[in-house]
């Protein structure tokens, strides 16, 4: 009894040290740790096709090439998640980043406008579309899954509408999205800025931890992370150095990875979306404001259309209204192959930007292979359910938990 | 010495199971006679729930064995349990609830005509089961639409269709009010008298003597007590002496804070009934709860004191109408955003469902309500986080390895601790607590209302809403009873006694009078 009533006295007294989990499946088992068995299959697939197609696949000018490739899945699967993790989805993309790239088309060539207004007005129009899927989803409650399957019907109809299903061009200003790179010495320095910023970050967290009186490990959580991190930088810093530099399209994923990866991993507004995926009830009783949360996601997603519509048009030096077709499926695969759960509540942007490395690169091996893109597609199929096998079972439960 | 007449129906032998490090039973032994109410108890983790898992086939890797009328049965599936007459009715029920009650209670045993669904037969025999189980419901009702108590009632007459011998019920009493729980005890009794024994879970011990004639009391994976009621008296006491190993003088250590000015004030205050038509949920209340006062509301389900909590929180399930002051000052909370700004926290009853995100780590479940006190510019600040969240969790004992263990990893008790820091986080002046030690042991329990107790004299408000008579009669200064939506009586701590707050709440007051 003595034991309870010393309760409010003890409230000084220290408690047991929190036992950091040390085993290795425990550590794989973490969230931030889930990209290693990731990253180690990409390694593995890089260097199989780097010897299938003869050392051409890792050759710096196909590298290039396929970083333009993945850049566009890349920065709208960044998005997607931002998307999934309070549990919504959105399957317009294929029929909104077209219809983007046609309005890019058409302000640069019909209207004639330059550079910069093109760009704002394509990523205002991205926008405007994200404000009516929030303005629905948030506000009127229709499931995002409804309101995204009556953008890509309908939005890829007016497209076809608006441009008499002819394919425009847009003004050759416009291809500098794809074709241009940094200059070797700015992309030096841009990578060594994203390396220690990221080194600065996790050094913040570590010693955040310790002052809390946390047993966190120096290796697992700066050590490890700020060297590995280093060696691709290093690793990326070489290659773009020897070649052309870091490709624009690449800056851009960089910076969008960058920019909604932070916002979910550091900022209350993030934390609060993996809350409502996690429990909507729990995050509404908690004093979230959802509608307030999904709608900022949409209209931010919505930009990311904008976005990916000027690097379509710049790649394909056209606008077909057509194009895009299935890029939907593709970006949520690479969201879930990144580890995202469809049922919100889990996910990370870094994550979902290796799957769609990983989906990209046997993509584009293949296809240096020679091989027709059906065999592209049931590799990629295959890759999908393998990645979710292998994360349910990581993890010791099932999948729909 | 007499002969059994029978093999006992259920005899467990040096069973032990363990979860990784965790030692879940210790070489358990136990026999349940055929035709007992076998009460078994214990503080969460104690391993009751791992043996019924064992009995019902959840768990089928074990050390030891199990006998079932005595066979040796090592069941792989829950299926495999039910045909030989082993059946669990969970805590939580797994109804299906867009079935029907005769769908349900058939449902993978439908009858069949050339392979078609005899639904003649099937509504014939849902009618007979019915009228056997003594259940008022109609046959053609959705499961989902059906009270706890009646889908419980179903889910029991699901194992009676398929000839229940050992029947296991996980805390059935935990959601059912004393109407209820009477009924339910008396579906029990009707079983025993056909032969089927049952092992009953309960937390609720001073329900032990009114069904149960024998009691198991199991204690860190093992049994540490084992007695049979027949002649003994004070049951509860002996069964928490077993379960915590000590003599709890005093169930509820309660210290009367000083009162101060009033806090929280509600004039009027109704909130509709959703379901146009009828009754108000909550009527016409007026309510003041002070500077460290505990204002106890006591209530049956239904009678609308879960729907004050909510309304107070801004979570109404209905429009509210009426006038709601704090410090003083008139407020409007509509969102409970808006009341976690005025000073309010909530405990939600159901935890699992309202408080908790259960796939989360302890320390993000912990800050989710206060994240904007932890953020500059938006972006969080970890230091001041985890320092947060750190002296929270020793202040509150929460038993864990990392504070980045998934929360649904912690037993019931802490759990709930996390959910309290979690509003603690948040710097309320008010908190609204329902049913705060749900499923929660004695140990953790006590803890609890040591808390209360010290942040009562710290000046906050409490208002303590539960359907566990003896804590509101233990912890609140004040004891209100609400009945079908009204706040019917107050009475001052001490002031009253277990019985007349229930026939207050229980609506008897009304016939009296």
């Amino acid at each position: 009894m003595t034991q309870f009533k010393t309760l409010s006295t003890s409230v000084e007294a220290p408690s047991k040290p929190a036992v950091a989990r040390t085993t290795l499946t425990g550590i794989l088992s973490q969230g931030r740790f889930r990209l290693i068995p990731m990253i180690a299959v990409l390694i593995v697939v890089w260097v199989v096709l780097n010897f299938l197609t003869g050392g051409l696949f890792l050759s710096a000018r196909n590298l290039t090439n396929l970083s333009g490739q993945v850049a566009i899945t890349a920065v709208l699967a960044a998005g997607a998640v931002m998307v999934m993790v309070p549990g919504y989805i959105d399957l317009s993309l294929g029929a909104t980043v077209a219809a983007s790239a046609v309005v890019a088309a058409f302000a640069s060539t019909v209207y004639g406008l330059g550079f910069w207004p093109t760009v704002i007005i394509t990523l205002g129009f991205g926008a405007m579309i994200g404000l009516w899927h929030g303005f629905w989803i948030a506000w009127m409650h229709v499931p995002a899954f409804i309101v995204t399957l009556a953008s890509l019907l309908g939005i890829r109809g007016l497209s076809l509408v608006i441009t008499n299903a002819e394919t425009i061009s847009p003004s050759m200003q416009m291809l500098v999205i794809s074709d241009a790179s940094l200059p070797p010495l700015v992309s030096i320095l841009v990578l060594c800025a994203f390396w220690l910023v990221f080194s600065l970050l996790q050094w913040r967290e570590w010693r955040a931890q310790v002052s809390a009186g946390v047993s966190a490990s120096f290796g697992l959580l700066v050590l490890f992370p700020v060297v590995s991190v280093g060696i691709v930088a290093l690793g990326a810093m070489i290659t773009s150095a020897n070649y052309r530099g870091i490709p624009l399209p690449v800056a851009l994923v960089l910076a969008v990875v960058a920019l909604i990866g932070g916002m979910l991993r550091y900022t209350a507004f993030g934390r609060r979306l993996y809350a409502i995926g996690g429990n909507r009830q729990a995050a509404l009783l908690a004093g979230i404001d959802i509608t307030k949360q999904i709608t900022i996601v949409f209209v931010a997603m919505g930009a990311l259309y904008g976005l990916a519509g000027l690097m379509l048009v710049a790649r394909l030096s056209s606008a077909p209204p057509t194009a895009g077709q299935g890029l939907e499926l593709n970006v949520i695969a690479a969201a879930v192959i990144g580890g995202t759960s469809l049922l919100g509540g889990r996910g990370t942007v870094t994550g979902a930007a290796v799957g769609a490395l990983l989906m990209e690169s046997l993509a584009n091996g293949m296809s240096l292979m020679n091989l027709p893109t059906s065999y592209q597609s049931i590799a990629v199929g295959l890759v999908l359910l393998l990645a979710v096998y292998i994360d349910v079972r990581g993890r010791g439960s099932r999948g729909d938990d | 010495m007499s002969i059994p007449v029978r093999p006992p129906a259920v005899k467990v032998f040096n069973v032990d199971k363990r979860f990784g490090g965790a030692h879940a039973l210790r070489g358990v032994s136990v026999t349940i006679e055929g035709g007992d109410v076998h009460a078994i108890a214990g503080e969460n983790g104690a391993g009751k729930s791992t043996l019924m898992k064992i009995l019902s086939g959840v768990i089928g890797d074990y050390d030891g064995t199990v006998e079932i009328d005595g066979v040796v049965c090592r069941f792989s599936s829950i299926r495999d349990a039910e045909r030989h007459g082993v059946f669990l009715v969970p805590q939580e029920l797994n109804i299906v609830p867009e079935l029907r009650v005769g769908e349900y209670l058939f449902l993978n045993r439908e009858p069949q005509r050339w392979g078609l669904i005899d639904t003649k037969k099937q509504w014939a025999d849902t009618a007979h089961w019915l009228g056997v189980c003594k259940l008022q419901v109609s046959p053609v009702a959705r499961m989902g639409d059906l009270s706890t108590h009646e889908q419980q009632l179903v889910s029991i007459g699901r194992a009676m269709t398929q000839g229940v011998k050992v029947l296991i019920l996980d805390e059935p009493t935990a959601s059912l009010t004393e109407r209820e729980t009477e009924l339910l005890f008396e579906r029990i009794a009707d079983l025993r008298r056909n032969g089927v024994t049952t092992i009953y879970i309960s937390h609720r011990l001073h329900e032990f003597e009114r069904i149960a004639n024998v009691v198991t009391v199991m204690r860190d994976g093992s049994v540490v007590d084992h007695f049979r009621l027949e002649g003994t008296r004070d049951t509860p006491r002996r069964v928490i002496r077993a379960m915590v190993g000590r003599d709890l003088t005093e169930m509820y250590p309660k210290v009367a804070a000083p009162i101060g000015g009033s806090v929280l004030e509600l004039r009027d205050w109704s909130v509709a009934n959703p379901v146009a038509g009828r009754l108000p949920l909550v009527r016409n209340i007026n309510l003041t709860v002070n500077a460290g006062e505990v204002v106890g509301i006591f209530g049956l389900l239904g009678s609308g004191t879960f729907s004050l909590a909510r309304s107070i929180f801004g979570s109404n399930e209905g429009a509210v109408t009426g006038g709601m002051q704090i410090m003083g000052a008139p407020v409007r909370i509509d969102s409970p955003r808006k009341a976690i700004k005025n000073g309010i926290a909530y405990l939600p009853a159901e935890r699992k469902r309202d408080g908790l995100i259960a796939a989360h780590s302890i320390e993000s479940n912990m800050s989710l309500a206060a994240l904007a006190g932890f953020s500059r510019n938006g972006f969080i600040d970890r230091k001041a986080e985890l320092q947060g969240i750190q002296q929270i969790a020793a202040k509150l004992r929460v038993k864990c390895d990392s504070m980045e263990q998934p929360i649904r990893q912690l037993s019931g008790g802490n759990q709930q601790k996390v959910v309290a820091a979690k509003w603690l986080l948040s710097e309320p002046e008010i908190f609204v607590l329902e049913e705060p030690t749900r499923g929660v042991d004695v140990n953790a329990r006590v803890e609890f209302y040591e808390l209360i107790n010290t942040l009562a004299a710290a000046g906050k408000a409490f208002v303590l809403v539960s359907t566990d008579l003896p804590e509101v009669l233990g912890m609140a200064d004040r004891i209100l009873v609400m009945w079908e939506g009204q706040i019917v009586r107050e009475w001052k701590r001490g002031e009253v006694s277990e019985e007349e707050v229930m026939i207050h709440a229980a609506g008897e007051h009304e016939v009296a009078a």
